[in-house]
């Protein structure tokens, strides 16, 4: 990180009853920064994401932004904003007035108000003259989804905050919003913190990704080193798909593309392999998976790259022999 | 399921309202038009002379008392029950036990409930016995027999059917929502006005209907609360039809009150069909 | 997250509840109370209730409540029954929408109304004052109710089990005796314990239609209290409370049972 982090977690807790939702869990986030929490349900990342909102208040530990704590401080007091997982825009409230809430709230004049909320709407490509007027139960799913957006851009935060803003949208239109989502933290230079369960998701948007398990931290990094150096058996598994082997007594993660299939005795020297049966071939368009059970124990699953099975296919079936290979630097020793 | 043979469930039900619910409310209106039978009842002979009656300074003012003291009941058990209903929409565990306690008294007799008020103001009752005992007054205050005490016993009445809407609203309402106003920096007094209170108004009006439609046509309150001085629309109907022997002009009295539960009906439904068509 | 109320709202709040319950804790209270005249407590006793017993017209009432409302409960029961199932045929659509708001009509009408209304039609059948016609009367506010309760109960009925049965061959008689009806059943209870509640507790509409033979124990507490106030009253007056209390205690209980 070039310059300081914006904002510090110092070894954060929260309780709930008798249930950790965050477990002395310490963090960086950088200016202007993509970073996404990413774990599976439970593991307590929206909890933190709502600690460093100020909706909740931590049991232990401090938390920073620019330097200051702000643990005590109430959510109208930090530089943020926050997109809610269910949107919450005010349903008794127009497009607009929803929009210009957050600055009425700090008492800017009308006209600038009426300016900003208009820009903020174009920023967020909804037609003003279209859908200032409208109310929320007007709108599909997805325009609901950008005036919540637009709510929270309009009043200029330092940070914005996102608790799994597309999950509710169908894919194609998931995929358009990542992008304008990206667009808009690169132009802006506003810092994201995004809080989602789509691995896929995260590996596409984020500058940084903390992978969070059970109340804590279990890897931070960009998306290259959570997906090819996986540091614990959790991550391997939880992003993307992999094989876990055990190597010299070690656990290690080998990715399914890292390895090739190749006839009994043909591996070329320098790989490491190991011998078994093709169980199952599976066309993924892209890939094809190959299910190869190993003598004497697991199943490996071989990502091939599809050169075209109609032109020049991959004759893997089920029931061949095969030598499952890879490059000895390529395997990932994960932490016990 | 079969929509042909079920409806004709409906038929003896339908019937039986529509014969001693649909019809005597016709022949009120009837009678309202008719003359006044020297034998109490009604006498063939069609007259707006009821009406008029009704336009006679004593009997205008018994409905402007009426009006003013059911309004003035309705604000009250709105001002007092909005807070009630807050509370328990807001206290977690203990809200099925409070739902109860405001349940409870809803399904109490109107009339020992006004017998528990009288008890408590008269004379010797338990709250001059109580002032009087404690030396802060030497002779019992008047508490019975007043407007007053009628605006009591009103309040006291019909606080449930206020709390119970309200509480409806207010349950419904998403708590994001509130999380979204804090981050956009509302303080909790904004929160509540431009929040809380705008959703919760569906609650408050049909709160509000529901202390002044009874309110406007109550007979007991007045009746055991209220004394001579304290003549409200339902005693005057009530008279009309028992010692007074005026039909005709109970009949006109009665039609004013349901016009008046009618129209506040009507702009009741009316307006939550708006709200229902763009939600 | 879980914010504090502030203490005035509910110091405030709790100020509230005690005071809507009250006057009634003190009315029963008070109806154990030796002293006749002073408000003065001299000691515990159930004479009140005793004497009650050697007053023939407060039997009477009672009796005449019980039966009444026995009888009213079950007319009103079946009628309302049958048009909650009517109308829960109906489906969704304008015609059910209508019927049902219409309903609301007499929920809402004022008491005074319904009571000289129906009386009005009950001189000009020139139908002579008592029993029945009080009956008539009480089964007319007490339907609707019934109504409502088991449309309730209704709406949140699992259609499929209708539709299985049908599948498996049932003839409509018996979907409706051996699947519809024991489904609606805590519904028809509620209801009916609703009902009965109304009946015993109704004041204004009795009054209009009750001929001499037929004084409820409402009217003849009604009675008692514009005479005089005594203790015997707050005794008659715990009594009905404890009926109500019971009946809709019951009611909550059979619709939440199942």
């Amino acid at each position: 990180m070039a310059s300081p982090p914006l904002v510090r977690f110092h070894s954060v807790s929260k309780r709930f009853g008798s249930h950790t939702a965050v477990d002395a869990l310490s963090l960086e986030i950088g200016r202007g920064e993509f970073f996404s929490l990413l774990g599976p349900s439970g593991c307590g990342k929206t909890t933190t994401l709502r600690l460093l909102a100020g909706l909740e208040v931590p049991d232990a530990g401090e938390i920073l932004i620019d330097g200051k704590p702000v643990q005590g401080l109430p959510p109208w007091e930090r530089p943020l904003s926050m997109v809610f997982q269910s949107y919450a825009l005010f349903p008794h409230m127009s497009v607009a007035e929803n929009v210009a809430f957050g600055l009425e709230q700090r008492k800017r004049p009308k006209g600038e108000i009426a300016d900003r909320v208009q820009k903020a709407l174009v920023q967020v490509r909804l037609a003003p003259e279209t859908f200032a007027a409208r109310a929320p139960a007007q709108l599909s799913g997805g325009q609901r989804q950008r005036v919540a957006l637009a709510r929270a851009l309009v009043v200029e935060p330092t940070i914005l905050l996102l608790d799994e803003p597309l999950g509710a949208l169908d894919l194609q239109l998931r995929k358009e919003m990542q992008l304008e989502l990206r667009a808009l933290n690169r132009e802006l230079g506003i810092t994201f913190v995004y809080v989602t369960h789509d691995q896929e998701e995260a590996l596409t948007l984020s500058d940084r990704i903390a992978v969070m398990d059970q109340a804590k931290v279990a890897q931070v990094g960009t998306p290259a080193e959570i997906y090819e150096g996986p540091r614990t058996e959790f991550v391997a598994r939880f992003v993307g798909e992999v094989n876990i082997l055990e190597v010299k007594g070690k656990k290690v993660a080998i990715r399914p593309e890292w390895m090739d299939l190749f006839r009994p005795g043909e591996v070329p020297s320098g790989e490491s392999s190991l011998e078994g049966t093709v169980q199952s071939v599976v066309y993924l368009g892209e890939t094809l998976h190959v299910h190869v059970a190993i003598d004497g124990g697991e199943t490996l699953k071989v990502a091939l790259r599809n050169e075209g099975q109609l032109t020049n296919p991959i004759t893997w079936k089920r029931g061949d022999r095969a030598a499952v290979a890879w490059r000895p630097d390529d395997i990932q020793e994960l932490a016990p | 399921m079969n929509s042909r043979s079920g409806w004709r469930f409906t038929l003896p039900g339908l019937a039986w309202l529509l014969l001693w619910g649909g019809v005597p409310l016709l022949i009120v209106v009837a009678y309202s038009l008719m003359e006044r039978s020297i034998y109490g009842g009604v006498e063939r002979g069609f007259t707006l002379d009821a009406y008029a009656q009704l336009l006679d300074p004593l009997y205008l003012g018994i409905i402007a008392r009426t009006l003013l003291l059911s309004l003035i009941a309705t604000l009250g058990c709105l001002l007092i029950g909005f807070p009630m209903a807050y509370v328990i929409a807001r206290s977690g565990r203990w809200r099925r036990w409070l739902l109860l306690l405001v349940v409870l008294p809803f399904w109490t007799s109107f009339l020992v409930r006004t017998y528990a008020m009288i008890f408590l103001l008269r004379d010797t009752g338990l709250i001059n016995s109580t002032l009087m005992s404690l030396g802060i007054i030497d002779a019992p205050l008047d508490l019975l027999y007043t407007p007053g005490a009628v605006l009591a016993g009103l309040i006291y009445g019909f606080l449930p059917f206020a709390i119970l809407p309200i509480y409806a609203s207010l349950e419904k309402l998403d708590p994001t929502l509130l999380e979204a106003a804090e981050m956009l920096g509302a303080r909790p007094a904004t929160r509540f006005w431009r929040v809380t209170l705008p959703l919760a108004m569906p609650g408050v009006v049909a709160g509000g209907l529901l202390v002044l439609i009874p309110a406007l046509g109550s007979f007991l309150t007045p009746d055991l609360l209220g004394g001579a001085k304290t003549t409200l629309l339902g005693n005057l109907i009530q008279n009309q039809f028992t010692t007074g022997r005026d039909w005709p002009f109970g009949a006109a009295a009665s039609v004013l009150l349901l016009v008046g539960t009618f129209i506040a009906l009507v702009w009741h439904l009316k307006r939550s069909d708006a709200e229902g068509e763009s939600a | 997250m879980t914010r504090r109320l502030p203490w005035p709202l509910v110091g405030g709040v709790t100020i509230a509840f005690v005071l809507l319950h009250l006057p009634v804790l003190v009315l029963v209270a008070f109806s154990f109370n030796a002293s006749r005249y002073s408000l003065a407590w001299s000691g515990f006793t159930l004479d009140w209730y005793r004497v009650l017993g050697e007053r023939p017209a407060i039997l009477q009432g009672l009796r005449a409540s019980l039966v009444i409302g026995l009888v009213a409960t079950l007319i009103a029961t079946l009628l309302g029954t049958l048009l909650a199932i009517g109308l829960y045929r109906l489906g969704t659509g304008k015609l059910r929408r209508n019927l049902e708001a219409a309903l609301y009509f007499p929920v809402v009408t004022p008491e005074i109304v319904a009571g000289i209304s129906i009386l009005a039609l009950f001189a000009l059948l020139r139908v002579p004052l008592g029993t029945t016609t009080v009956i008539i009367a009480h089964v007319t506010f007490c339907l609707p109710f019934v109504t409502i309760v088991v449309l309730a109960r209704a709406a949140g009925m699992d259609r499929s089990l209708e539709e299985a049965a049908m599948l498996l061959g049932a003839p409509p008689a018996q979907v409706f005796w051996r699947v519809t009806v024991p489904q609606l059943l805590p519904g028809i209870v509620a209801g009916a314990l609703l009902a009965f509640t109304l009946s015993f507790d109704d004041f204004m509409i009795t009054f209009f239609t009750a001929g001499p033979g037929s004084t409820t124990l409402p009217l003849v507490v009604y009675g008692m209290v514009r005479k005089a106030v005594e203790p015997t009253i707050n005794a008659i007056s715990t009594i009905i409370l404890i009926v109500t209390m019971v009946a809709v205690a019951g009611s909550e209980w059979v619709r939440r049972e199942r």
